[in-house]
């Protein structure tokens, strides 16, 4: 009986599977087709799968530079771009993705592989499906083109004094008006999620690895407010010549690594290493990161992006709040101006009155917003703050005023651009000569970034920002290399004191230094230093005298703690700059210093350099230090 | 190099400021960037807001005001108006600015005229400065609808 039934029904199964299996059969062998196909085209070890899953060769093969799991459909995934492959395509041809949740199919999740292998297999019959949410996506922030942004040096924060990157995907001009609304374009930012507020963990965790980065959008008009408004940064915007469709691909690459992370490496695989990998993901035969170096500043890249041929468009360039201050400032009479500062100061506007035409009362009131909301960025974000209520009364004063004020134009400042600037590490080689002493030959090398003699463009003006700076010598007698210093972090800040703008000058250093450098046996002291002071410069900033105090502690570095001393003094600086190529400049430090007894000392030095090349400099000095006059020339490369 | 405390998109929820911040029930609260007076404040929404919880697609950093990456379509004024109202304020003074020039693209209107309404609006829209964004949209979308058509 069981055997007849089973016979009986053999003939039905036979026949229900002929109407299901076309289907199945056709996935089957369509997925069967692409794993021929995929595999004969040896696709998984080509340049655009390699970018695509941000594989980069390793000391033992190849590894992904994403750590988040969900970027992987197979477990051997990071390692392995072959798996990674083939779980795609079953991934893609799974029945069972078709009717699963958005969030679960990997059709939805992964359109740029999709994209891919859809455009180097079209033989093969893709599977589709709806995804409301990536459709919505794409829409929101698609365009043509994309720009790269870098926004500018900011020393008042340690994580931002190199500068950032980040891509913005610049939309179609508007339908209604043909014009392009920058502020509605969608930024694309790779950042760390840092989880500590401590400083130290937060540097040590930065610099090994120890957060999480993550890809996210960001509304354009959220960085320009964050960044021109608030920290008052340039931004300058790099268009790029991706096609619209590298830019699709971009746009869906994104996506896919959205939900994954990165572990973040502060000095190495940071946000301007990861913009560029995507970008790459987009554009395979773009090929810069193989060309950035170990470590990687935003700055860098930049350079690296410039002057890879035909890959920049257009520079265009987004002043900062300060910058749109002082542009307006400047536009006003001295009595404007006064008035400007009055109202600020005292927080009253009675100093309006006397000025008698509209129209200039409104300037003046435009230029005191400005000032406010540049002096007081934090506060004004809070309603209840005094700052805040006394500029409501100054903007509702504006308000009242019928005059619609006229667009600033502020010219792009060709000098400043950033890839301009020179590179960021610097070696040097010369040579210095001691009165009536001896002879040496000397060797710097700086990691970054950039010092008062170098020349100007692409860098802040009156900043100096060195990390990691080694100078050593080499003398006959001796016969060995010596350590003359190595400073490990030194800022110096000597933004100009202003009417508009009172800033004080500022100095931090920690390094170690050998001193005195012409005395047996020298010593290797580790010094930490602060400053202090005023810097007064005109208009131009090119010429510019700093005073104020410099004090210190130090340390034999012989793990003695009587050898701990302290030093200060008043210091003067005084610099010139010539041409943004020709800078010369001199700096004193008078100094008592206690130990034992007290004890003066006295470091004068005079600079100038001239840089004949955009990455080659000449500098001499001259230096009376520790009772010894000495001379120096010094080649510098930079790169 | 990502700035730490200054950068992240702090729209944070669950906060008596998202609860201020209307029926929408998205969690896109006051916002305040920066300054070390603000640090506490800020990591606290960044530690509770992006990290690793995102599944699908990409984010904006802020809670249940996005989906996929983008401002929900019902968000996206409110969203502009909180997130430039500094700028905004002050541009609707001067009667011109991108910032309002933005806004009235997004609210359909034509931008020239759109600056001159405000501005002539301006002490009737921006009355005090604690005002929720879905309130400065209505008082915006009142003292323009005569001249924006939709």
């Amino acid at each position: 009986m069981i055997r007849s039934t089973g016979r009986g029904l053999w003939p039905l199964l036979l026949f229900l599977s002929f109407l299901i299996l076309p289907l199945e059969g056709a996935r089957a062998s369509s997925l069967e087709q692409a794993r021929g196909l995929v595999r004969s085209d040896k696709t998984s070890d080509g340049k655009a799968w390699l970018k695509l899953m941000h594989f980069r060769p390793t000391l033992f093969g190849a590894e992904s530079d994403i750590d988040g799991e969900k970027f992987f459909l197979s477990p051997r995934g990071k390692t392995s771009p072959e798996a990674e492959l083939q779980a795609t395509l079953t991934a893609f041809f799974d029945p069972q993705a078709m009717a699963s949740k958005e969030e679960d199919s990997a059709l939805c999740r992964f359109p740029a592989r999709q994209r891919f292998l859809r455009e180097r297999f079209p033989q093969i019959t893709w599977p589709g499906r709806e995804c409301g949410l990536l459709q919505r996506y794409r829409q929101a922030v698609s365009g043509p083109s994309v720009s790269l942004v870098f926004s500018s040096f900011y020393l008042n924060n340690p994580s931002s004094a190199f500068g950032h990157t980040f891509l913005r995907v610049n939309k179609v001009p508007a339908q209604s008006d043909g014009r392009r609304y920058e502020l509605l374009d969608y930024g694309f930012n790779y950042a760390a999620d840092p989880d500590t507020d401590n400083a130290f963990v937060y540097g040590v965790k930065g610099l090994f690895g120890g957060f999480k980065g993550t890809f996210t959008s960001v509304p354009y008009y959220y960085k320009v407010r964050e960044y021109n408004n608030h920290e008052s940064r340039d931004l300058w915007q790099y268009e790029l010549s991706l096609t619209p469709a590298q830019v699709s691909m971009l746009v869906d690459h994104l996506w896919e690594l959205g939900s994954s992370y990165a572990d973040y490496w502060y000095m190495t695989e940071n946000c301007s290493f990861h913009i560029l990998t995507a970008l790459e993901a987009a554009a395979p035969d773009l090929e810069i990161v193989a060309k950035l170096k170990k470590f990687v500043l935003p700055a860098d890249t930049v350079h690296a992006v410039v002057e890879t041929p035909g890959l920049v468009k257009t520079v265009t360039y987004r002043p900062s709040l300060r910058t749109q201050l002082f542009a307006r400032f400047d536009a006003l009479s001295a009595t404007e101006q006064n008035a400007v500062l009055k109202i600020v100061n005292d927080r009253d506007l009675a100093p309006l009155n006397e000025i008698a035409a509209l129209e200039r009362q409104s300037a003046v009131l435009d230029a005191a917003v400005d000032l406010i909301d540049y002096r007081f960025p934090y506060e004004i974000q809070l309603p209840e703050e005094k700052i805040t209520q006394f500029k409501n009364r100054v903007l509702s004063r504006r308000g009242d005023n019928p005059t619609i004020s006229t667009p600033l134009d502020i010219p792009l400042p060709v000098e400043e651009e950033p890839h301009r600037g020179h590179g960021s590490r610097r070696w040097g080689l010369g040579g210095r000569k001691v009165r009536e002493g001896r002879e040496s030959l000397l060797f710097s090398y700086r990691f970054a970034l950039h010092d008062f003699y170098d020349p100007k463009p692409g860098f802040p003006d009156s900043a100096q920002i060195t990390m990691f700076e080694g100078n050593f010598s080499w003398t006959e007698k001796i016969r060995r290399l010596e350590l003359e210093q190595l400073t490990l972090f030194e800022v110096i800040s000597r933004s100009p004191w202003r009417r508009l703008t009172p800033d004080y000058s500022w100095s931090m250093k920690v390094a170690g230094e050998r001193e005195p450098w012409d005395e047996k046996p020298a010593t290797t002291v580790m010094n930490l230093q602060l400053g202090g002071g005023w810097t007064l410069a005109n208009a131009s900033d090119s010429l510019s005298l700093f005073g104020g105090l410099k004090g210190g502690l130090k340390n034999d570095l012989q793990g003695r703690f009587d050898h701990f001393r302290v030093t200060a003094g008043p210091a003067l600086g005084v610099r010139a700059r010539i041409s943004p190529r020709f800078v010369t400049g001199a700096e004193g430090w008078w100094r008592r210093e206690r130990r034992r007894e007290d004890k003066d000392f006295r470091e004068i030095s005079a600079t100038v350099q001239w840089q004949f090349a955009r990455d080659w400099g000449l500098r001499a000095s001259a230096k009376d230090a520790f009772g010894a006059q000495s001379g120096e020339l010094m080649l510098f490369g930079y790169y | 190099m990502k700035s730490i405390l200054f950068s992240l998109v702090t729209l944070f929820a669950g906060s008596a400021m998202a609860a201020a911040y209307g029926d929408s029930g998205c969690g896109l609260g006051a916002m305040v960037m920066g300054s070390e007076k603000g640090l506490k404040q800020v990591l606290a929404s960044t530690t509770n807001g992006t990290s690793g919880s995102q599944t699908f697609g990409i984010t904006t950093g802020t809670s249940n005001c996005t989906e996929g990456g983008i401002f929900k379509s019902a968000e996206q004024v409110p969203a502009y108006i909180e997130l430039n109202k500094i700028a905004l304020a002050k541009e609707a003074a001067r009667g011109e600015g991108e910032t309002l020039a933005g806004l009235s693209q997004l609210m359909g209107c034509e931008t020239v005229v759109f600056g001159k309404t405000v501005k002539a609006n301006y002490n009737t829209i921006f009355v005090e400065s604690k005002m929720e964004a879905t309130e400065i949209r209505n008082r915006i979308q009142s003292a323009t609808h005569n001249v924006c058509g939709a």
